[in-house]
């Protein structure tokens, strides 16, 4: 049990009356590479945010690292933490968004070494080491002082991957991180990605690219309407396809 | 019919003017400077997820947006003695202004705040930064950018409101313009050499404002 950097269970949210999930249960273990596939809307990116706490959820807890995130019970009421620590809980997971949602206002640079100045209180001449060498192992180090409008979405999602990842997290956290790019620049991000697996991250990713979660998963979770409908090895689900459902929503893409 | 031009005996005057133009000048950064720090603060409050903080900051716009800035200005410069707080002239008057701005300022900071994608307050979130943090080094910074433009045609427009301090008898440039009028009164002259003060202040503002959006653009 303690193994699992990531345990959540029973895991409910409703967006006003309209309910997202209920009952999720999923173990991620240290070193682990977990993918979620499924529809649009099945609920999948905001699992996701819940576990960044990006979300709030209704019922159901999420520990990380062995200790409960988001929420604690006060009184026996259920109590939301305060942003100061829920702040400081979000260091345990690193997110890379679908937008890339890069700081426009900043270099590259900046962006990767801001956290590490405002909240690992490195000097800056430390930060900027760290970031600048975390900006090479993405393949951008001839880009440390470019702006986000000057990059490609390639090229920004590789900036935003490296300021997740220098911040240390124990878990990174990946919502479609290619779905908003050109074809032609899936592959610098998700080699990237790639890298970082078999460096031995833990990571969770969110994503439609099927043979890219054939090839770096351990485990594959399948959502459907809210649910975990599937879950298994990569062979499990992309090649035995137990239930109809799978079937159906794998038979849209021609892999 | 024929009048006779004199810009001579306005001319003479110039400093009289010039020394009202400098002075108006102060009255309208002082103002914009306060303003801008009330307009902030009363913009954080517009976006706050507590209603009734957004409550305060929307009543505080409706009252000072919808007062004439002359009705204003009597009501702090006339009114407020009356109730034993006694300020200058010139503190009335900026007290008066800077109220009026801050209310103007509280909806252009507002809407280049809620421009902010939300999603880029998110990645400040996700790397450990607290709100404090977020606003200080995402929010404020991308937020001044977007609205430089209208703060800079807001500070125009308040240089030119200061010539309703000449109603309380602040030597600014109105005011020292009507002086020189009931001396000479060479009406024509004095009125027109003072709206080209005016003009070319205000031209020479835009241009210095315009340069500065340039270099923040390309930073």
């Amino acid at each position: 049990m303690d193994e699992n950097l990531l345990q959540i269970r029973g895991l409910e949210k409703w967006f006003g009356t309209l309910k997202v999930f209920e009952g999720v249960d999923l173990d991620v273990k240290a070193g682990e590479v977990v993918s979620i596939i499924g529809a649009s809307g099945s609920g999948k990116t905001t699992l996701l945010r819940c576990v960044n706490l990006l979300e709030t959820f209704q019922a159901g807890t999420i520990l990380l690292d062995g200790n409960p995130v988001g929420y604690h019970e006060a009184n026996s009421k259920r109590k939301r933490f305060s942003e100061r620590v829920i702040a400081r809980q979000r260091l345990l997971t690193g997110m890379v968004f679908q937008q890339f949602n890069l700081f426009p206002h900043m270099t590259a640079l900046c962006n990767v070494s801001l956290g590490l100045i405002k909240v690992k209180k490195l000097s800056k001449a430390e930060a900027e080491k760290e970031a600048s060498r975390w900006l090479e192992r993405v393949g951008l180090s001839d880009k440390i002082h470019s702006r986000p409008s000057q990059l490609s979405g390639g090229q920004q999602q590789r900036v935003a991957i490296a300021r997740a990842v220098a911040m240390n997290p124990k878990i990174l956290l990946f919502d479609e991180p290619t779905s908003a790019l050109d074809p032609e620049l899936v592959g610098e991000v998700l080699n990237v990605i790639k890298q970082l697996a078999a460096d031995g991250a833990t990571m969770v990713i969110v994503t439609h690219e099927m043979r890219f979660a054939y090839e770096v998963s351990d485990k594959v979770v399948f959502m459907d309407k809210g649910k975990i409908a599937s879950m298994g090895t990569p062979a499990e689900i992309f090649e035995e396809r137990k239930s109809d459902r799978l079937k159906e929503f794998l038979s849209t893409f021609n892999s | 019919m024929r009048y006779f031009w004199n810009f001579n005996i306005v001319f003479a005057q110039i400093d009289l003017l010039l020394n009202g133009l400098l002075l108006g000048l102060l009255l309208a950064v002082a103002s914009l400077m306060i303003g801008v720090l009330l307009g902030l603060f009363m913009a954080f409050l517009a976006t706050s997820k507590h209603l009734w903080l957004r409550v305060v900051s929307r009543f505080y716009v409706t009252l000072l947006r919808n007062t004439p800035l002359l009705v204003l200005i009597f009501i702090v410069y006339f009114g407020l003695p009356d109730i034993y707080v006694r300020l200058g002239k010139n503190e009335s008057f900026v007290f008066a202004l800077s109220l009026y701005a801050g209310a103007y300022m509280t909806e252009v900071f507002r809407a280049g705040l809620e421009a902010i994608p939300k999603g880029i307050i998110e990645a400040g979130q996700a790397i450990g930064l607290t709100p404090l943090q977020i606003c200080w080094n995402i929010q404020l910074p991308i937020m001044f950018k977007n609205v430089l433009p209208s703060l800079g045609n807001y500070l125009i427009s308040l240089f030119k409101d200061t010539s309703l301090a000449a109603s309380i008898t602040i030597p600014e440039l109105t005011y020292s313009a009507k002086k020189i009028n009931t001396l000479t009164f060479r009406v024509f002259e004095v009125w027109l050499v003072t709206a080209a003060l005016y003009i070319v202040a205000c031209y020479l503002m835009a241009f210095i404002l315009r340069r500065v959006e340039r270099r923040f653009a390309i930073q």
